[in-house]
């Protein structure tokens, strides 16, 4: 090839049979390196495509999310017989015009009794408890949901997100049980889950282990803990995929 | 044209399908709790008289071990329910609708038996959502052994719950004043149980475990010149091991347990070098202007973290001990001192001059990481490791007086063990 020809403008320059053929074959193999790119870059393609850089999570130090929202901030459930003796009593302290004055006396014994029957009641609720507890049952919360001053027309959280929270706060794990703080740090286990439309948990199984066995076992706890919610789901979720591992630990390992 | 559209929709119909197949996903990057929460029961009397001296004394050995490891959020004894009470040791005799209740994971329950002077205690440790048995150990013994039960059970406990046993049922080996003169002592873990090994009536200092924790190196003034001596702990045996001209200090063994490192200054510069276990020099391993002082080894034996002064102020150095290159590994402060690497080989920790007071720091053997673990009141030096790595004993000496202290590896839990005492080591298990 000479200088003159080098110097020639690109205009000029035509491309000769050979190059012709193989232009084709040149773009193909263009195209594919980039959707190679694009593959790996868009996370579908490499096994572990998460990089490894610390994320910014969203840490919500005051709302837990709630199921139902929407409920306000009800009152507690309908009472049961075993828990209405407040309601009742409010009945029975109503001025009476029909009826005579109670003695003082008679009075006191009254609240004695009342006190004993709701002793009484509330021992038979923590016997029932223990009793289903022993069962292997998991207590349903008797407490209220929802959120301050809601109104009742805010949309509930989605599912998933309340499930995240539930095993969340059920897992127990702590980073001096993870021996090798080097591989603490990259640890992770998958594991797929079903719940039923009333927050049982139908099955789980392990999609990727993570190889210690005190992580697994400490997964597995939560999901033992977690195998009914304390609130039905609006529709049956299966194949959840829960992802556990422990960025959000990493700088405390660090110096282990 | 057709086989660039069909190309195109191959690959857009295999990202929709991907996504499909992944469904919903939730991930979960810290457990909401990051402590286990425990129920730490008391110990029954099985049959017999109790004894409450040994509930005790289990209950408190156990609850400060369990403590310093770090992995426990103690479930509060005041709310126990009537569970606590029972004697029930296998998992269909537990109520663990009680323990689950009350929020606890993991469950310690117990009996012991006194006979005369014989002590049987049976110890379990229960997994509460799935309710089984963990960890169950019969331990006889002693009345008097009744701490280094409980020091072996939570061993256990660790052993169970993390993959590698505990280091509480072990010994240090520390210098003490206390007979009037600095003398080679040995205490239990948690300080108790002072016993005086040494009566030479000199300086003895700078104690180190053989890797079997049956042999202790020393160095004492004895003969008036500081001499390297090893005794054997159980018979008390003891040999001057070596005593070159000039000091002879700061004795190591090798991780085999078949040679050691210390400096010699027999040629009028401090320098370490490597000795047979009869006491010959095998190999002097630093050449430099300066003094090489204070050798601990890696793990593997390859390398050895040393102070050295060559290049002004005392740094830490690593030397490769075959093949004898030397590189620095803290460049930070004026006045690093007293190395000690420890045994996952993954750290190395030392003692920092700042101002008129030591600190301890520990660092990665690359140079990297470089963290603060004391913060003072008081001079903290001489830092040592547990030999699961996961603890530290170290001297801090507060208006002129020395206390032995001990904490985790990231610098919490500290605690004093023994209210005087300085260059502690720790022993394997016993």
């Amino acid at each position: 090839m000479t200088s003159a020809r080098l110097l020639r403008p690109a205009s000029e320059v035509r491309p000769g049979p050979l190059a012709g053929r193989l232009l084709g074959p040149y773009l193909v193999s263009l195209l594919l390196h980039a959707l190679l790119l694009i593959g790996f870059a868009g996370g579908w393609l490499g096994s572990s495509p998460r990089s490894d850089s610390l994320p910014v999570y969203t840490v919500d130090l005051v709302h837990k999310p709630v199921l139902n929202p929407q409920a306000g901030r009800p009152e507690p459930r309908t009472a049961s017989p075993a828990a209405g003796a407040a309601p009742n009593a409010a009945k029975l302290n109503l001025p009476d015009k029909h009826l005579p004055a109670e003695k003082p006396s008679a009075r006191a014994a009254d609240s004695h009794v009342n006190e004993a029957l709701q002793k009484l009641r509330e021992e038979q609720a923590l016997q029932q408890k223990f009793a289903a507890l022993r069962q292997g049952q998991t207590v349903p919360a008797e407490i209220r949901v929802g959120m301050p001053n809601a109104k009742g027309t805010e949309e509930g959280v989605d599912a998933s997100a309340y499930i995240h929270s539930v095993l969340q706060s059920n897992w127990a794990l702590s980073s001096y049980q993870l021996i090798d703080s080097i591989k603490a740090a990259k640890i992770e286990a998958w594991v797929v889950l079903t719940y039923s439309k009333s927050g049982r948990l139908e099955g789980f199984r392990f999609d990727k282990e993570s190889g210690d066995i005190q992580f697994d076992e400490s997964i597995k706890r939560a999901l033992v803990k977690s195998q009914q919610l304390p609130q039905p789901l609006p529709a049956r979720m299966e194949n959840i995929r829960a992802i556990f591992n422990l960025k959000e630990m990493k700088a405390s390992m660090g110096a282990r | 044209m057709w086989f660039w559209r069909s190309l195109l929709a191959g690959v857009l119909l295999a990202v929709c399908l991907v996504d499909i197949a992944a469904g919903a996903e939730i991930e979960i990057s810290a457990p909401g709790q990051q402590a286990i929460p425990l129920a730490l029961t008391r110990f029954l009397p099985q049959d017999g008289a109790a004894v409450p001296a040994v509930a005790e004394e289990m209950q408190e050995v156990l609850l400060a071990d369990l403590d310093l490891a770090g992995l426990f959020r103690f479930v509060d004894p005041q709310a126990f329910l009537d569970d606590a009470g029972k004697i029930g040791l296998f998992s269909t005799q537990v109520d663990f609708g009680q323990w689950q209740l009350l929020g606890a994971e993991v469950l310690i329950k117990g009996i012991y038996n006194v006979q005369g002077e014989q002590l049987t205690v049976e110890a379990r440790l229960f997994d509460v959502p799935n309710r089984r048995l963990l960890a169950g150990r019969r331990f006889v013994g002693r009345l008097q052994d009744v701490r280094r039960i409980a020091h072996a059970f939570a061993d256990e406990i660790l052993k169970t719950l993390t993959g590698e046993k505990g280091p509480f049922d072990a010994r240090i080996a520390f210098i003490s004043t206390r007979s009037g003169h600095k003398e080679l002592w040995l205490m239990d873990v948690d300080g108790r149980n002072p016993l005086r090994l040494t009566d030479h009536r000199s300086i003895v200092l700078n104690p180190d475990f053989s890797p079997t924790g049956k042999e202790l190196l020393f160095t004492s003034y004895r003969a008036g010149n500081p001499d390297l001596y090893r005794k054997e702990v159980f018979t008390g045996r003891e040999v001057r091991l070596s005593s070159q001209a000039g000091l002879n200090i700061a004795g190591r063994y090798a991780p085999d347990g078949g040679s050691l490192a210390l400096t010699l200054s027999r040629d009028g510069d401090p320098e370490i070098y490597q000795l047979a276990m009869t006491g010959a020099i095998r190999k002097r391993l630093t050449t430099s202007f300066g003094v090489d002082v204070d050798p601990s080894w890696s793990p593997d034996g390859r390398q050895l973290a040393f102070v050295s002064s060559r290049l002004g102020s005392p740094q830490i150095f690593i030397l490769d001990v075959a093949g004898g290159t030397t590189r620095r590994l803290t460049a930070n402060g004026k006045y690093d001192a007293t190395p000690a690497w420890s045994p996952k080989g993954d750290r190395i920790v030392f003692a920092r001059q700042e101002g008129n007071r030591f600190d301890l720091f520990s660092i990665r053997p690359d140079g990297s990481d470089e963290r603060r673990l004391t913060f003072g009141p008081g001079s903290a030096e001489h830092p040592r490791w547990s030999p699961d790595g996961r603890f530290l004993v170290y001297s801090v000496e507060k208006g002129g007086k020395k206390a032995l202290w001990m904490m985790r590896a990231d610098g919490t839990g500290w605690r004093q063990v023994a209210a005087e005492g300085s260059h502690p080591a720790w022993s394997a298990v016993w």
